[in-house]
């Protein structure tokens, strides 16, 4: 019977209710964030392929 | 997918992703030896081979890695979207297998440059292909992590309503 009512009402959330996002999701999400918007700048202050060599004759 | 199956897809995703870790970590050795090397010639060698290296390990090992992901979730119950794990991993495949791409122009000119005669040692040398190796291996790392780990979450994408 306990088991049952549990069974039913655990079912009935995740039917009523949208699953919450992890806090670990939340870290990520942030971090790629972060990391996103650092590419951006680098790229904006001209990083990018040919930038990188020397150029040393 | 039937399990014999499942488990011959696991073994091809596993190696793929566990090759295109160790070629990257060759990568940075080979980075970190063209900063260091005192003889000229190692330099140049250095920036000669990244390119073909990396067009011969890393992008068919990360095209490969991404590829056998995506038939190991579309054929499990572990689903594409449906668990934030198999996302999150999905989302860092695609982001470093891009970058990996674009990156690929800098190691051709870099080889280019090391073809010139012209160019110095002094004028070759660059911590580019250590910084982007070791962030390569950070985020292959994690993707590990998440892998071995599964951390728990649903997405609410879940076609079908099953978790596994």
């Amino acid at each position: 019977m306990y088991r049952k009512m549990v069974g039913s009402r655990a079912k009935g959330d995740v039917m009523s209710e949208p699953p919450r996002m992890p806090r670990w999701v939340k870290v990520f999400a942030i971090v790629g964030a972060v990391v996103l918007v650092l590419l951006a700048v680098m790229l904006l202050a001209g990083h990018g392929p040919g930038q990188h060599m020397g150029h040393g004759r | 997918m039937r399990p014999p199956l499942r488990r011959l897809g696991l073994v091809l995703h596993v190696g793929a992703s566990v090759g295109w870790l160790g070629a990257v970590v060759a990568s940075l050795a080979l980075g970190v030896i063209g900063l260091a090397a005192a003889d000229p010639g190692v330099v140049r060698g250095v920036y000669l081979v990244l390119e073909p290296i990396g067009w011969a390990t890393l992008v068919p090992f990360s095209v490969a890695s991404l590829l056998t992901g995506l038939v190991q979730s579309l054929g499990t119950s572990w689903g594409l979207v449906r668990h934030y794990w198999v996302l999150v991993k999905l989302v860092m495949n695609l982001f470093a297998t891009g970058v990996l791409l674009l990156y690929m122009q800098t190691l051709g000119l870099l080889a280019a440059a090391a073809r010139d005669p012209g160019t110095t040692a002094a004028g070759l040398r660059t911590a580019s292909p250590v910084v982007h190796a070791a962030a390569a291996i950070a985020l292959l790392l994690v993707a590990l992590a998440l892998s071995v780990y599964k951390p728990r979450g649903v997405t609410p994408f879940r076609p079908g309503g099953g978790t596994r």
